[in-house]
């Protein structure tokens, strides 16, 4: 586990480094994958962490003010330490360390962001959203990510994944189901 | 009486789209017994009230289990050892790599703790992946190998105890619950009671999260 936990935050700081949105998007895919098999709610900081650097990266307006390359060379240097830390296996630390990096990334978009909706929280839905994709129920994808479950189930709705659920029992069968409980019942 | 157990996913559906009124028109015309774990009212009511996007929900919520048309399950030793007994059978039945899977949590653990210590009727979950675990765990199986590109083994011991503990349950989606309301013509002062009615109900729940396909209601409205 700890060569992977290293692997996948080297990855996020070398692609922050390069500025590549894609990179951190692939990473933060495979960390939430591996999040997902292993119930590892690390990797799926990681993954949160990895995809919300993405996301400021895209964004104009927090490249241009003049506080970003200091904000940038911060939350690089926090992920570096996380790095020594999962090396070291000081797993504690490092929890506290990626708690850190997400404060930090949180205060950015706070002083930057234009959305009440802060840009943590919108990393958390997309992440706990491939994770329920990847098979895990609700609950789980949502505490594996610490995600709100209203937030998440709202984002599914408006994704085409249940589009390609088998359908075991459609409406009008379920319907003549809860049609006969009710004659059964019937005071 | 007809007793139905909801898990959180099903009350999202409903209240994020304004029909409490149409599900509290089930319960009086049919003197239906609709309960939640306790959890599923923290996570339904409690958290969400201190969260300004989501209050209405958890309000129109609390009122309706004020109102006692919604019956909350208090947490007691025998739930929560029936907890993880389902716990043990559902997060040990799937594996990649020879490592399980943790595929369920409080949320739906404890609405099938519920079920079952009250022999109850019906499970309502719009979340897919309980609601596959109970209707068919092979094609869950599947599913999950398609989505991770890996291969997934099942203890088949483990999930023919989970099918004996519970048995063939019934299982319904905010949708079902919708089409039934509209055969029963609750609509009416609510919504249209009409086929387009019916369609806008079908949808909204369905864009709310709740596991049905766009294919499944439309061939449901050709037949109504």
């Amino acid at each position: 586990m700890t060569e992977s936990m290293v692997l996948l935050l080297e990855r996020v700081s070398k692609a922050f480094l390069a500025k590549s949105e894609l990179g951190l998007r692939e990473a933060a895919n495979d960390a939430i994958a591996q999040a997902a098999f292993e119930n590892d709610s690390k990797k799926a900081e990681i993954a949160v962490i990895s995809y919300s650097l993405g996301k400021l990266l895209s964004k104009a307006h927090f490249q241009r003010s003049k506080n970003w390359p200091r904000v940038a060379d911060s939350i690089l240097r926090e992920i570096n330490e996380a790095v020594s830390l999962a090396r070291s296996d000081e797993f504690g630390l490092l929890e506290k360390k990626l708690s850190s990096v997400v404060s930090t990334v949180a205060k950015v978009d706070f002083e930057f962001g234009n959305y009440w909706q802060n840009l943590i929280e919108k990393a958390r839905v997309k992440q706990a959203s491939s994770a329920y994709a990847l098979g895990l129920s609700l609950s789980q994808a949502c505490g594996l990510t610490c995600c709100d479950k209203q937030a998440l189930f709202n984002y599914i709705g408006f994704t085409k994944m249940h589009e390609e659920t088998p359908v075991l029992k459609n409406i009008s069968e379920r319907v003549d189901r809860l049609k006969e409980l009710l004659a059964e019942k019937k005071p | 009486m007809t007793t139905i157990v909801f898990d959180s996913s099903v009350l999202i559906s409903i209240t994020e789209k304004c029909f409490l009124k149409i599900l509290q028109r089930l319960h009086h015309q049919h003197g239906l017994r609709f309960v939640i774990p306790q959890s599923v009212f923290e996570e339904a009511v409690h958290h969400p009230e201190s969260i300004r996007r989501f209050e209405l929900n958890a309000v129109r919520l609390k009122q309706a289990v004020m109102d006692r048309w919604i019956e909350v399950i208090p947490q007691s030793d025998a739930l929560r050892s029936l907890y993880a007994e389902f716990a043990e059978l559902s997060n040990n039945s799937f594996f990649v790599n020879e490592k399980p899977l943790q595929l369920l949590q409080a949320g739906e653990l404890e609405a099938l703790a519920v079920f079952k210590s009250l022999n109850a009727d019906a499970l309502a979950i719009d979340e897919r992946t309980c609601r596959m675990m109970l209707e068919d765990p092979y094609r869950l199986q599947s599913l999950i190998a398609r989505r991770m590109d890996r291969q997934v083994q099942t203890d088949s011991s483990r999930l023919k105890k989970l099918s004996d503990l519970l048995g063939r349950p019934t299982v319904v989606r905010s949708c079902d619950l919708l089409a039934l309301a509209f055969s029963e013509k609750l609509f009416e002062g609510e919504l249209s009671q009409s086929k387009q009615g019916l369609e806008a109900a079908l949808w909204s729940v369905k864009f709310a999260g709740c596991a049905v396909s766009g294919i499944e209601i439309t061939d449901f409205l050709r037949s109504v």
